[in-house]
């Protein structure tokens, strides 16, 4: 059983040993299959705070997994983390004990075409996306102690920075963390569908504050590609920010005109992606659902639901929020719009909620991508 | 960025007469376990670590609802720390192999070995000289979780058996209060520590984790349907360090057909939108062990409070401990500690440092005099603690949910002491109330230094006059939480405590740990009373 080679850059398994692992593994089972799933993951973490603790965290995870099915739609699944043989085939044997406690003949060989899990499992068609960056693997093995390094001597040199009216007071404590990580995903089915997605993130996020704890900035930037993460903005950033917050006053309760950050929009945002679950929506509390309404809709699809100036859209190659273009089942995922000038358009149908109704699953609304940068608005 | 710790997921059939862990492989060995620590070890040694530690655990969850849905999970993990010149590295994993257990050693050497560099030269301090774990004398042994009857020997069927009798008691009551469901999670772990000091402990631990729950029925006519319900969450069945005895016997089902009897009369009064402004509160257990467990708590991790957590989870209102320590910040009647030993909540006999977990005060009469640390936090609190303090030597609290996650200073049960002859039900508690509100239950959401939060979704009941008038509708309250706990006139008897569980996030990664806190009901003077419906328009 192949493994990845720990030496290399590349930290996740590649398409062709994600199939080839894929493949061995069902040429252990005695029994139908329906689908393996590989995901393997690892990240590479450092952090500094108070400008001097260093420490770094590393993880790596694979997992295999492994499903087929009882009766109607009720599916058993087994999973591991180990690759080679000997423990794949008793992963394997486990999960088709699994079965065995209340199956029947007829359950074991789903093949209705209209059955719509068969139909789920025949290939299937996704847009291209782009989310793999080789600076990014490279920067897994190489870049968080220069990248700390650089963030340590630029908020050294903000610091020491001739001293303004407003920064001459209580000195700086950093807190900064650089995080890469990488991510691969095989989707496949013994009826031929096979998704493959394989992505890079990249995070720096730098919180700065003053030791009497009554001033303090933050900056973060994320992205896929680690070439675009600037980590000296981000320190300056945030050292700015911490500098405009010395001397606060207290601010006395009542209704205020706001100025929301990208950020803070984000973090708003990221909250609302349950609303356009289309399930929720038919529930009593919804925000666009219409409960006792006097014609009888109840979605609020075609009204104005915020201001005319707010659209939000999901894009999986959304150059600052692009994602796998198909859900973790590997049922395609793409672009769609959820508001248009202030306009519910669409909700979302998950897969098994767009199987009960005879529906394309449509979106994923917490991989929506609206107003701002991808990462304070996706979940 | 997103947890990386992934669980094994095994969708097991709700249905089978077999042990839950005859459906998957046998339990590890320990002797494995103990070999791939070992080996760690001595290649960090070699590697040039002046120390280092590791967990490598095997963990299975056994997940089950009284609506036949089953699941268990495994996970396997390793969690390796090594000090270099004052730096450290933490590298966590999911691969078994002992030569990714040595690569891993490796690379977590070169990587402290790496980042010490880069903080001298920059902030001009010889970090060779600290200290980065402080020293601790070499511990072994073994030990087994309090365990009567392993719930991973009994078959779904019979799970399900236990646990649907309470849905069954739920459907026999007659009244204006439904039974909710419970959910049960089991929890099974072999842990391994071991460390360069010649530590090499093992561990057989247990944990359960349920959720019960009721719903009340407003018997107002003119309520809608949302503001008919009145779900509460029921601590009858604590998380707690328990085998599969916990959910057996009668005391329990005795415990349901109480709480819903007593669900009864909350359902009888009218209902009203609620006027905003200062009252006098009533928090029954649930909702003051909820804000005690999301502020004061996570206040009390040196983590948060050291700043090592302030660019992801926050940092903590209770800082710096040096003008802190000692200070009559809250109510003279405020008594929290740390909960070890008997059925507490992630019991050990030892953390994962390898110290022995000690039962101790964190807030007396009113003042914090203790603070949550570890061995690698523990040297800064030397400078402050006061005579009675136990952080000077490691408390015990140091944990993670799983081995390859990074461990964190947090016990897994605290609790808020009662008043022996304090009053004995909410309606005592009220009847000193001339003009206020009582809370039960909510979720606390705080801010990231815990000084203050709001309560959502709570229910409320106006008091007058020492009585209950009317039930509120949209209330919420908005609390400092220095002014709030500073307030509290008086503490409920041992009969009105509730237990809940927190879910305490940090780390980038994420993790989460679990906690349980126990905790009575409070009277407060002067709360800050809100309206969901004023902060939706």
């Amino acid at each position: 059983m192949s493994r990845t080679n720990p030496d290399r850059a590349r930290r996740v398994l590649t398409r062709d040993e994600a199939i080839a692992l894929a493949e061995s593994a069902l040429q252990m089972v005695s029994v139908p299959i329906d689908n393996v799933m590989i995901t393997h993951r690892a990240a590479a973490v450092a952090k500094i705070v108070n400008n001097i603790h260093v420490r770094a965290i590393d993880l790596d995870d694979l997992l295999l997994e492994f499903e087929t099915r009882v009766g109607s739609g009720f599916r058993v699944g087994v999973g591991t983390n180990v690759r080679d043989a000997a423990t794949l085939r008793q992963v394997i044997q486990h999960a088709e004990t699994c079965k065995t406690p209340s199956m029947r003949a007829a359950d074991q060989e789903p093949g209705d075409v209209d059955d719509p899990h068969v139909r789920w499992m025949k290939p299937k068609v996704y847009p291209a996306v782009n989310l793999w960056h080789e600076s990014t693997a490279q920067a897994m093995a190489t870049a968080r102690g220069d990248t700390l390094a650089q963030m340590v001597a630029t908020m050294q040199r903000e610091h020491d920075a001739p001293a303004t009216s407003s920064s001459s007071s209580a000195p700086f404590t950093m807190a900064g963390t650089v995080a890469v990580s990488a991510r691969a995903r095989l989707c496949h089915y013994s009826g031929g569908l096979s998704a493959w997605g394989e992505a890079t993130d990249s995070e720096v996020t730098v919180s700065v504050r003053t030791q009497d704890g009554k001033a303090s900035g933050w900056s973060g930037q994320a992205h896929r590609d680690w070439d675009q993460i600037q980590p000296e903005r981000i320190v300056r950033d945030a050292v700015a920010m911490a500098n405009r917050t010395r001397d606060a006053v207290r601010l006395e309760p009542g209704r205020y005109t706001a100025v929301l950050g990208p950020a803070a929009v984000g973090q708003l945002v990221r909250l609302m992606y349950a609303w356009f679950d289309v399930t929720i929506n038919r529930s009593a509390v919804s925000p666009f659902g219409l409960v006792n309404s006097p014609d009888g809709k109840q979605l609020r699809l075609g009204q104005r639901v915020f201001d005319e100036r707010i659209s939000m859209w999901s894009d999986p190659n959304d150059p600052l929020g692009g994602y796998f273009p198909f859900f973790p089942d590997g049922w395609p995922s793409e672009r769609g719009l959820w508001v248009e000038h202030g306009v519910l358009r669409n909700l979302a149908y998950d897969e098994d909620e767009a199987l009960r109704r005879g529906r394309t699953p449509t979106l994923q609304p917490y991989r929506c991508t609206c107003l701002v940068g991808r990462r304070r608005s996706r979940r | 960025m997103e947890s990386i710790s992934s669980p094994h997921t095994i969708h097991i059939p709700a249905r089978a007469q077999h042990p839950v862990a005859s459906f998957v492989p046998p339990v590890t060995d320990p002797e494995t376990l103990r070999a791939l620590a070992r080996t760690a070890i001595e290649a960090a040694t070699q590697a040039g670590a002046h120390y280092a530690d590791i967990r490598v655990g095997e963990q299975r969850h056994f997940f089950c609802t009284s609506d036949f849905s089953a699941q268990l999970t495994i996970t396997y993990g390793y969690g390796l720390r090594v000090a270099v010149d004052g730096a450290t590295a933490f590298i966590g994993g999911t691969d078994p192999a002992p030569e990714r257990l040595v690569r891993a050693a490796r690379a977590a050497v070169a990587t402290a070995r790496g980042l010490a560099k880069i903080s001298r030269p920059n902030i001009g301090l010889d970090t060779s000289r600290l200290p980065a774990v402080a020293p601790m004398p070499e511990v072994t042994g073994e030990w087994h979780g309090p365990v009567e009857i392993d719930p991973f020997s009994v078959s779904p069927d019979d799970h399900l058996y236990a646990i649907a009798g309470f849905d069954k008691l739920g459907e026999m009551f007659r009244g204006p209060v439904s039974f909710g469901g419970v959910s049960v999670t089991w929890t099974a772990e072999t842990r391994v520590f071991a460390s360069s000091e010649g530590s090499m402990i093992t561990q057989h631990l247990a944990r359960v984790l349920p959720t019960v729950s009721l719903s009340g029925f407003s018997q107002d006519p003119s309520v809608s349907n949302r503001e008919r319900m009145m779900p509460r969450m029921l601590s009858i069945l604590p998380a707690a360090t328990a085998g599969f005895e916990c959910v057996l016997g009668t005391t329990v089902r005795e415990r349901v057909i109480q709480a819903m009897h007593d669900m009864v009369p909350w359902t009888t009064y009218k209902t009203a939108p609620v006027e905003v402004g200062r009252k006098e509160l009533v928090l029954d257990g649930a909702a003051f062990g909820a804000l005690i467990g999301a502020t004061v708590i996570p206040a009390l991790a040196l983590d948060r409070v050291l700043g090592e957590e302030q660019d992801v989870s926050g940092t903590s209102f209770l800082a710096p401990p040096v003008s802190v320590v000692g200070q009559p910040l809250f109510s003279p009647s405020l008594n929290v500690s740390v909960a070890t030993g008997g059925t507490h909540y992630d019991r050990r006999q030892w953390d994962d440092e390898g110290i022995i977990p000690r039962t101790f005060p964190v807030i007396d009469r009113g003042a914090v005099v203790d603070y949550f640390a570890s061995r690698a936090t523990i040297s800064a609190t030397r400078e402050w603690s006061a005579p009675h303090a136990s952080s000077v030597q490691p408390q015990g609290v140091f944990r993670a949910n799983v081995a390859s996650e990074v461990p964190r200073p947090m016990p897994g049960a605290c609790a808020v002491a009662s008043v022996a002859a304090g009053p004995s039900s909410l309606f005592e508690l009220a009847g000193a109330v001339k003009d206020g509100v009582i809370v039960r239950g909510g979720d606390v959401v705080p801010d990231q230094q815990g000084a203050g939060g709001v309560i959502l979704n709570p229910l409320v009941f106006e008091v007058r006059a020492g009585k209950i008038t009317r039930r509120l509708l949209n209330a919420q309250l908005e609390f400092s939480t220095k002014a709030l706990l500073k307030n509290i006139t008086a503490i409920g008897g041992p009969s009105t405590v509730e237990a809940t569980t927190n879910w305490l996030y940090a780390g980038v990664p994420v993790t989460v740990l679990q906690q349980a806190v126990t905790a009575p009901a409070v009277h407060i003077q002067n709360g800050n009373v809100t309206s969901a419906a004023l902060r939706l328009s």
